[in-house]
Order: structure tokens, then C-alpha cells, then sequence
């Protein structure tokens, strides 16, 4: 058999070049990485609103008093200039209502997320849900916001196997980021003509006119391999719910809340423990919002996977609505009309969804700032 | 460059040490995570 190399030197340069990618994360340390703006001027509209994410996080500066953040089932739920318009008529002052979604579950971009809006900007109430609903999935763009040279610190109490994957992710972004520091990207427009590819895929108004959110025009989707989605059917549902349904959840009182208490992975406890005391740290008031998916239309109780007060171990209320009551009276078609697909509402759903929920949210804030 | 039978041995033993600590790095990553596709394919 060939030998692997010609010669001694050349395995030794082939060693050497393996020991420089391997450890090029560490040698880059804090100092070899651009500026941490930079993470999300790199990604285009076509990876989710992060050019809106940079521009909130980084260039405006007032304060925030509600903030929706997470990936993309909050990011379609809630119609966000709807929630600003409400907060404002009751403070009786422009309120500052912002939602930061994206693509792709994951506890650990919530909190890396998170951690870069609270250095920057005040939020009063920050709501998201559970990220992680479907179990263990990971967030694709892992080598994008986690860096080792400012990251590593929060990873302190995971298992090793754990923390190999985020300096793997830290492997694979150091190109991106060494090329950053020797050309800087520029941000991407926040509003053009025609409208990025984000606003053309999902047929929304512009997500800086929403605030963040994106409210899809488009019907349901049967294929679960393609986006083939049918075409959108205007659609107000006319149900019995009102926003008295909205429960809160409390260990004190009766409700509808059930928690299926399944093990959680340790990442995803970590890193909301990591959220809460993150929250503590900056005086933001932490607000969990159940979602509802097309399969739990039918059900009593909203459930969820934790008790999340105790998982979060703070003070967190949990917000929800039975789908039971929700949904109430629609027929199967005029369920499907409301989603895009099993889990994410198009514009019927999210408007339905978010006058309802809005009550119940505007109600948490003024206990939090003592209106 | 001239080398003894101990220095190749060594080298050796880095080259291969050092792949298989980056195939383990590959191997245990979620498969998302060597995702190079520019645009988001989906929810």
C-alpha cells in the first residue's frame, strides 16, 4: 500500500495545518474575533430577519417594553404592531413592542440571542415559548452566534460531549469570522423594493412595518418534504373564545396547564436557567407563551413538556389558552386555515391568536412595572 | 529534512491522534451544524 504521505515533512505539515483548525478557536480567543455585530450583519434576509435582529440589537437604543424572542413559532404568532398599539393606548404613551424570530429551534440561540439584545438595549417584558418542542433539535446556525472567545463562559457546567459541539460550531464559523475582521460586512437594507426574499417567500408585508413579526400569506402545506402551500383564504374564525380564557398558570390555583414532566436534555436546562438568571441580572420580566400546534386542537389542557417555573427555577408566569376553546366550533378546514403548516400560523391564525392573548400580556406588564 | 525513526513515529502518532480527534468533532456535531446552504430551507 501507497504510504499516506511522501514524506515525513509533509505529514508534519499535514499535522500542523489540522492542530492550527483544531485549536484556531482558542488562539483566536477574544481578540482574533470581529466585532459581535458582525455575527449577524453576515447573514442575509434569505436566512431569517436577521438584518432586522442587527438593526434592533445594535443600532436602535430606547427601550423595550414587550419583546416576543425566539424562532419561528413565535415569530408568526404574534402581529406585533397590534400588541404595540394596545400597550400604547393603555400606558397612554407610544408604546416600544419588537419581535426578534428566526429559523430553528434551540434554547442555546435563545439565550446567546438574548444575551446580546439585554447588553444593549433595556426590555421590560421578554416573552418566547418553548424552543424546543419537538425534543432535541439544534439550531443550524450554531457556528454564526456562538463564538468560543466570548462563549465559552456560559457553556461552564455542561458535559463535555456538549461543549464539543459548540467549540465544533466555533470551528466552522472562525473562517467566516477571520474573513469578517478583514472585510466587514455591510448591513442588509431593511426595507427594498421588490421585497427581500424573506417578505416573498412567506407573501408578508414588509418586517419592518410588522416589527419584527411575519405574517405569512399562505395556506396550508400537506407536503411535509417541499413548501407547496395552497393558496390563502382570508379567514376570520367567529368563536366563543374571548380573552377571559387565557390562563396564567399558578401552582396555587385550578387550571387547565399539564405538565408531561419528560426528562429534558441537560442543554436545554442549562441554557434556561441560563435565560432566567440572565433576565434576573438586567431587571426583565421573563413571560412564557404557549403556542398552539394544529394536533392539540382538540385538547382540554394545555400541555406542556415542564413545569418551566420549576425548570427555570424563577419567577416565569406561563401563558396559554385551552386549544379546546380556542379552536372551538371550527371545522377541519377551517383549522387548516389558519396555519401554514402543523405549527406555524399564517395571518388568520396569528391575528386571531394575538387579540386574544394580548389582555392577558398587557395585564403581566403593568404587574412587572407597577402601572 | 532528515529525520530519525523516533521523530517519524511521532509524527505519525500526531497525524493520526489529531484526525481522529476531528472526526470525532464531525461525528458528534448534529448533522445541521455542517449546513452551508445560505438560505434557510423551511420551517
Amino acid at each position: 500500500m501507497r504510504p499516506a504521505f511522501s514524506s515525513a515533512r509533509s505529514a508534519a505539515a499535514f499535522a500542523l495545518l489540522l492542530l492550527v483548525l483544531l485549536l484556531l478557536p482558542v488562539l483566536a480567543g477574544n481578540s482574533w474575533l470581529p466585532a459581535r455585530e458582525q455575527s449577524y450583519a453576515a447573514l442575509s434576509w434569505g436566512s431569517a430577519p436577521f438584518p432586522w435582529i442587527r438593526n434592533q440589537i445594535f443600532e436602535e437604543t430606547n427601550a423595550l417594553d414587550i419583546a416576543f424572542l425566539g424562532s419561528s413559532h413565535i415569530l408568526h404568532a404574534i402581529n406585533t404592531p397590534y400588541v404595540e398599539a394596545k400597550l400604547g393606548e393603555k400606558l397612554g404613551r407610544p408604546a416600544v413592542v419588537r419581535t426578534l424570530g428566526w429559523g430553528g429551534a434551540g434554547y442555546d440561540a435563545l439565550y446567546f440571542i438574548a444575551r446580546d439584545l439585554l447588553a444593549h438595549r433595556r426590555v421590560r417584558l421578554l416573552v418566547f415559548y418553548d424552543e424546543n418542542p419537538g425534543g432535541g433539535l439544534r439550531n443550524n446556525l450554531a457556528s454564526v452566534w456562538f463564538r468560543w472567545g466570548d462563549g465559552a463562559p456560559a457553556l461552564s457546567g455542561l458535559p463535555m460531549t456538549e461543549k464539543s459541539l459548540f467549540y465544533f460550531a466555533a470551528i466552522v464559523g472562525m473562517p467566516r469570522n477571520l474573513l469578517c475582521l478583514v472585510r466587514p460586512n455591510l448591513p442588509a437594507p431593511l426595507v427594498s423594493d421588490p421585497p427581500n426574499e424573506w417578505e416573498r417567500h412567506y407573501g408578508s408585508a414588509s418586517v419592518v412595518k410588522l416589527l419584527g413579526a411575519t405574517r405569512s400569506k399562505l395556506g396550508f402545506n400537506y407536503d411535509t418534504m417541499a413548501d407547496s402551500f395552497t393558496p390563502f383564504t382570508p379567514f376570520t374564525p367567529r368563536t366563543a373564545a374571548t380573552p377571559a380564557d387565557v390562563e396564567v398558570y399558578s401552582p396555587a390555583e385550578k387550571n387547565d396547564f399539564v405538565f408531561s414532566r419528560t426528562a429534558l436534555p441537560a442543554w436545554q436546562v442549562h441554557f434556561a436557567r441560563k435565560l432566567a438568571e440572565l433576565a434576573r441580572t438586567n431587571g426583565c420580566q421573563l413571560v412564557m407563551l404557549q403556542l398552539p400546534v394544529l394536533a392539540d386542537a382538540p385538547a382540554q389542557a394545555i400541555t406542556e413538556r415542564a413545569c418551566w417555573p420549576e425548570v427555570f427555577q424563577a419567577d416565569l408566569p406561563l401563558v396559554g389558552i385551552p386549544p379546546a376553546k380556542l379552536f372551538a366550533g371550527l371545522t377541519d378546514e377551517q383549522l387548516h386555515w389558519l396555519f401554514t403548516n402543523g405549527a406555524h400560523f399564517n395571518q388568520n391564525g396569528m391575528d386571531y391568536f394575538t387579540t386574544l392573548i394580548t389582555p392577558a400580556l398587557i395585564t403581566l406588564y403593568e404587574n412587572h412595572t407597577g402601572r | 529534512m532528515k529525520t530519525t525513526p523516533a521523530v517519524e513515529r511521532f509524527i505519525d502518532v500526531l497525524v493520526a491522534l489529531l484526525s481522529l480527534a476531528a472526526l470525532w468533532l464531525v461525528w458528534n456535531a448534529p448533522a445541521s451544524y455542517l449546513d452551508a446552504r445560505p438560505v434557510y430551507q423551511g420551517f
